[in-house]
């Protein structure tokens, strides 16, 4: 008699991707039922078709065979940890960030991912909390990501190499917001991002950390508040 | 809440509703339709805030709303995920629902998700092993809850009674509901080769809370549950069979999960369960639609636009 655990592993055993597939099994004395394709079919395809929906632009800078050849590398090392779909390809980016691919591709995930996270982040938007926007996230690239996804990321023509900042979020109506960032707008994000920060501190602060910077402060919290990044 | 197994036949029989896809989210916002109740997986919107929690809660002011779960994986030998069971409760909570359902099988091992109902050997180990789970279950959420049972491609090893009694001794032990899926009974039946009206009368009927029917895909070697298709007159005709037989009227659910047609074709097969309830003297003529929400409301969730919009209409649900 087979017991429940010996089942439950060999099942996994014959159904996530594996460098060599099984063809054979203690479960049956024969070879393997036929209608085992019907569930590894469906466990594949299952989290197949969630990377391809997550890393839309991502995948169409590979050709089908090279995407699914990185997509399968990937399960074999990072089988789905997490219940929920999307969540469970939480370790692709950094898996690609291991890859010999082009560095921009890796930054391209890297932005699809964290433009998916904003999108469902559970966080409550609630204008005139007087915080930094809940969902906000702030990613540095070293090349021009924001426009060359804008053009639908074309696989001729690579984005710009050259460094840019950009702040993910969601607004109260939850629309998804993407922004280019300055220091100054970083400067005011963080520090409200503190509880029970202080407007009156702002000028300290800045002194201390962009000297160089005289553009008004209240302008850029304006602008800020109106973008409801500052809620 | 411990609930006798006489309860779960007095459960609300909310009538014939409909799955709650994203297909249908436009719809849904300005529908007429008389939709009765609508059914999520709960899964779509438990790890999600923003626009999928604003549309379930606009949905759960319109509609009665019951959870069905893919991934609790009942029948694992991993200990009950914790955050899972908090996120379902919260869901429940929210959505006010009055009974929440998940298949008798399993979905993860070691730590690690199919993401695919994989069917549990009909033993006397898996059984109580299960009917452990569920009273674990039942003590951390407080809510009627109903098993369903799965379709399944391959007789598993290890078998050391019948489906159906592999289901009474769950249910008994564990003294739980149970969602049956008509259609489930119809594939395994042609997959397996059994009668699937003597299969029926042989389950706890006094149990069934809820009842699934949908189409799926004949594939010539086997039929695939894929939830596509109108559902087959063979399928209608034993859902009427266990319908007659229960001399009940049961909260039914249409089920589309592939290739989903437009909402006025969903809500036709649901329409048509609800005449077969009817016909038989079991249920009321469907209640007319809620009064409209003000266009205020709905305006508010028109989901974000931005490069990537329509990779998100993708995402869940």
């Amino acid at each position: 008699m087979v017991s429940l655990q010996a089942y439950q592993q060999e099942l996994k055993k014959l159904l996530f991707f594996h460098e060599k597939e099984p063809t054979k099994s203690f479960l049956w004395k024969e070879a393997l039922p036929d209608r085992l394709h019907v569930y590894r079919n469906n466990t594949r395809s299952n989290w197949s078709n969630t990377v391809d929906h997550d890393f839309p632009l991502t995948k169409k800078q590979f050709s089908d065979e090279e995407w699914e050849t990185l997509r399968t590398r990937y399960f074999i090392k990072h089988p789905p940890q997490h219940w929920e779909l999307n969540s469970a390809m939480v370790s692709f980016v950094p898996f690609l960030k291991l890859q010999k691919i082009k560095p921009y591709i890796k930054e391209l995930a890297d932005f699809e991912w964290h433009d998916l996270k904003i999108f469902i982040d559970r966080a409550n938007v609630k204008k005139g909390a007087g915080v930094t926007n809940p969902t906000a996230l702030i990613r540095a690239y070293q090349h021009q990501i924001f426009y060359w996804v804008e053009a639908d990321a074309p696989i001729e023509k690579p984005p710009l190499q050259k460094p840019e900042v950009l702040v993910f979020y969601r607004d109260s109506k939850n629309t998804s917001h993407i922004l280019e960032a300055d220091p100054l707008m970083i400067l005011l994000m963080e520090h409200f991002r503190k509880p029970h920060a202080r407007w009156e501190d702002l000028e300290a602060i800045r002194l201390k950390l962009l000297p160089e910077n005289t553009v008004a402060l209240a302008t850029v919290a304006d602008r800020l508040k109106k973008a409801e990044l500052i809620l | 809440m411990t609930m006798p197994s006489s309860d779960y036949q007095s459960l609300p029989a909310l009538g014939a509703g409909i799955g709650l896809r994203k297909e249908h989210f436009a719809a849904l916002k300005k529908t007429e339709l008389p939709v009765q109740w609508l059914e999520i997986v709960p899964e779509n919107f438990m790890n999600f805030g923003g626009f999928p929690e604003a549309m379930l809660d606009f949905c759960a002011s319109r509609w009665p709303i019951i959870s069905h779960g893919v991934n609790l994986s009942i029948g694992s030998l991993d200990p009950l995920n914790e955050e899972y069971v908090e996120r379902l409760k919260a869901v429940l909570a929210r959505t006010q629902a009055a009974w929440y359902s998940d298949h008798l099988c399993f979905t993860s091992a070691g730590g690690e998700y199919f993401h695919d109902l994989l069917p549990l050997p009909f033993s006397h180990e898996a059984a109580d092993h299960v009917v452990k789970r569920v009273k674990q279950l039942k003590n951390k959420i407080n809510r009627p809850f109903l098993l369903e049972n799965p379709s399944y491609y391959i007789q598993m090893p290890g078998a050391q009674m019948s489906e159906a009694d592999f289901f009474n001794t769950i249910l008994e032990a564990a003294d739980c509901g149970m969602l049956l899926d008509v259609n489930n009974v119809y594939v395994n039946s042609k997959n397996h080769g059994f009668d699937p009206k003597e299969f029926i009368t042989q389950l706890p009927l006094h149990r069934v809370a809820q009842i699934h029917i949908a189409g799926h895909k004949d594939f010539g070697d086997v039929i695939i549950d894929t939830h596509e298709g109108p559902i087959i007159d063979p399928v209608w005709d034993l859902y009427r069979f266990t319908i007659e037989r229960m001399g009940r009227s049961v909260s039914t659910l249409i089920e589309w999960d592939t290739n989903i047609p437009a909402l006025d074709k969903v809500v036709a097969e649901a329409l048509q369960a609800q005449r077969i309830m009817e016909q038989l003297g079991l249920a009321a003529p469907v209640q007319p639609v809620r009064t409209h929400l003000e266009n205020k409301t709905i305006d508010a969730l028109i989901p974000s636009h931005s490069p990537l919009a329509e990779r998100r209409e993708a995402v869940s649900v």
